[in-house]
């Protein structure tokens, strides 16, 4: 197989949600001598992108997304080995830790957007549900992420946002990160009130937005 | 009949599954697969409110496959509450018929209704919207007691008790629990309706403890009351939500099991979200000895649930549950379109004709997504209630074609939405009346939908 079907092939067997044929792929490719990143940027994430589009447009759903990130973080487990050996250094976008505030148990919001990070190139952390701020703050020390990402689905725990953010103040770490924060009953209002750094409506307007204060902290010198 | 006790051992003794198993492995490959053994396929887009009777029949047989397939998932010990098909049919043929609300002379049942039922909707008015202060929810509720259609109501969540944030798990919670129940029932009483029924427990609460704060007769809630138990999307009940339901049954409150399919989530689209709503309704006297149930299907990525394939996707699985099983349930939309504008009117419209249509009963929509602080008033929930009276007994076909007029002004706008005026800024609060700007916008609201062919008085 020559590098052009290898390629297109890793962006169907995202696109058909066939880990195995994107596993069997990368293999052939890194046999082949593809670069590594190629077969990333080139096949890997243009299935990506269209299973984003077409998330976007409602003509898939969470579980064919789910499948689609799963062929392309399997097909990374074999990829990351090779870019170490190589040397080739693919940089990681950046690093996130991301949670539900104390008090809240809901999760699917927060899931999803942790699946994309991933998918986006960001090392994820993340630190489940009802996770008292302490935690937000000791995590993102620990992996020096950029991003720490905050989700509340009820009224009564969209406090615990702000409470989060308290807690970075007081060990003076504020400025260190980017804190977004997003839920159901989140909106970009409240996210200026308790001086979020940024809201995502949607999990991949917060991917976009990650992805976007991470170019800008890159830019500022501060990642 | 399994008692809710057998429901607690069993999450401490079913198979053990990881949460992303139990979504992946079990809850979607079991729901394909009863939509696919029942042929199940989304009606023609023009049908938004269908009319086909077989596919509901088909529906409700599905949601028991899946039912059964799948069982309920316990986040706290990993492990399924899992049920066979005759526990889940037994439970079927005893839930309760119809469900005694309220006290005094507003004591009455909620009862089932069937699609194109000429008997009256349910009317269920307010929402657990957030409010500023303390004086917009003493007001906005007896507005809400006012409206001679309503039945029940439910009481605003409190943001603040004495300048303090209300915080989950923190004693302002539970004194903000305690105040709203109290500030709702006097602007109940102001308004002539000591009796009638608060039937959100308790959107200012959202905690066990909360739950045995206001269950005090003296200043909390009653048991003539409704006590929402809301479950975690989807199918799962973790011990939150079961040490909630164990004070309820305790206290002999009526249990109103609240959820909906996330539509675009794990159940996917029209005809799964639509299995999955058919699938929660009848599981909630199952799972927690519901008497009556709360249906509230949200979009994935919208936080609205009044466009087209919702509409469509709630209207499959009410009329599924509506021809099978006479259990009351009552349904609970989400426009985007905030308060006094004519979007909002549109879409509240919509999802109640469809409701109306399909055998629902009826909660008066939520204007901005129920998210918007103070973005509410009476207004919007009297004209959703007459709506509701005057779609009794129509036709669901005839229900499409004005569902589909309405969806046709509306539907370019679901993304970028008007938001709307706060109570206080379309009302005037001593009188408790609409600013005439706001009348208006209701009045040629009404006027348009009986040009639309709705029987309006």
């Amino acid at each position: 197989m020559d590098e052009t079907a290898i390629l297109e092939g890793l962006k169907q067997a995202v696109l058909d949600y066939d880990a195995e044929a994107g596993a069997r792929l990368v293999r052939e490719g890194l046999e082949a001598g593809i670069s590594p990143l190629r077969l990333i940027d080139d096949g890997l994430s243009r299935g990506i992108a269209i299973i984003g589009e077409k998330f976007q447009a409602m003509e898939i759903f969470l579980p064919e997304l789910m499948m689609a990130a799963k062929v392309f973080l399997e097909a990374m487990k074999l990829l990351e080995p090779a870019i170490l050996a190589m040397g080739e250094g693919r940089q990681k976008r950046g690093v996130a830790v991301i949670g539900t505030v104390k008090g809240d148990v809901h999760s699917i919001g927060k899931d999803l957007f942790g699946t994309l990070l991933k998918v986006a190139g960001f090392e994820v952390h993340n630190l489940g549900v009802n996770v008292h701020p302490g935690k937000f703050v000791e995590k993102a020390e620990e992996t020096g992420a950029q991003i720490v990402g905050l989700s509340a689905l009820m009224t009564t725990t969209m406090p615990s946002m702000r409470e989060v953010i308290e807690f970075f103040e007081a060990r003076g770490i504020r400025e260190q990160h980017t804190i977004m924060v997003g839920g159901g009953p989140v909106t970009e209002g409240f996210a200026r009130k308790i001086q979020a750094d940024g809201y995502g409506q949607t999990a991949q307007d917060g991917v976009n937005l990650a992805i976007q204060f991470v170019e800008q902290m890159r830019a500022a010198g501060r990642a | 009949m399994v008692s809710f006790l057998e429901i607690c051992r069993r999450a401490t003794t079913g198979p053990i599954v990881a949460p992303d198993d139990f979504d992946m492995q079990r809850f979607v490959p079991s729901l394909q697969k009863a939509i696919k053994r029942h042929g199940l396929g989304a009606p023609p887009k023009d049908a938004v409110v269908p009319w086909d009777d077989d596919l509901a029949d088909r529906i409700f047989l599905a949601a028991k496959d899946f039912l059964v397939d799948t069982g309920c998932y316990c986040p706290d010990t990993n492990r399924v509450i899992t049920f066979t098909r005759e526990e889940l049919d037994e439970a079927i043929h005893l839930a309760p018929r119809q469900c005694p609300l309220g006290e005094g002379k507003e004591a009455r049942f909620m009862r089932p209704r069937r699609p194109e039922d000429p008997q009256l909707p349910w009317c269920h008015v307010g929402g657990g919207i957030p409010v500023s202060s303390d004086e917009i929810a003493s007001a906005v509720v007896e507005g809400y007691a006012r409206i001679p259609h309503a039945d029940s109501m439910s009481i605003p969540a409190l943001t603040r008790i004495r300048g303090m944030p209300v915080q989950a798990g923190a004693p302002t919670e539970i004194f903000a629990a305690i105040q709203s129940v109290r500030l709702g029932r006097e602007s109940m009483r102001r308004a002539g309706r000591p009796g009638l029924p608060i039937i959100n427990l308790l959107s200012t609460s959202a905690s066990p403890m909360g739950v045995l704060a206001v269950t005090n007769a003296e200043y909390g809630l009653r048991p003539s009351d409704g006590w929402l138990i809301v479950s975690l999307s989807e199918m799962k009940l973790d011990y939150n939500v079961m040490n909630k339901t164990a004070a309820v049954l305790s206290y002999g409150g009526n249990v109103g099991f609240a959820a909906g399919a996330i539509y675009g989530g794990f159940a996917g689209g029209v005809i799964g979200s639509a299995v999955l709503n058919a699938a929660y309704i009848m599981a909630g006297p199952l799972l927690v000895g519901a008497t009556y149930h709360l249906l509230y299907s949200l979009h994935i990525q919208q936080s609205n649930s009044t466009s087209r394939e919702m509409l469509t996707s709630v209207a499959l699985g009410c009329q599924a549950v509506s021809r099978n099983m006479p259990f009351p349930y009552f349904d609970l939309g989400y426009a985007a379109a905030g308060t006094a504008t004519p979007q909002l009117y549109d879409e509240t419209a919509a999802r109640i004709i469809t409701d109306v249509a399909s055998g629902a009963n009826i909660e008066t929509v939520h204007p901005a997504k129920g998210v918007l602080v103070d973005n509410y008033s009476p207004m919007e929930m009297r004209f959703a209630c007459e709506v509701a009276h005057a779609a009794a007994g129509m036709k669901r076909q005839d229900a499409n074609e004005i569902v589909k007029a309405l969806l046709a002004r509306y539907e370019p706008h679901l993304s970028d939405p008007p938001q709307g005026s706060r109570f206080q800024d379309c009302y005037n609060l001593d009188t408790l009346e609409p600013t005439p700007q706001h009348y208006e916008v209701y009045a040629r609201a009404k006027e348009d939908l009986r040009r639309l062919g709705l029987p309006l008085r």
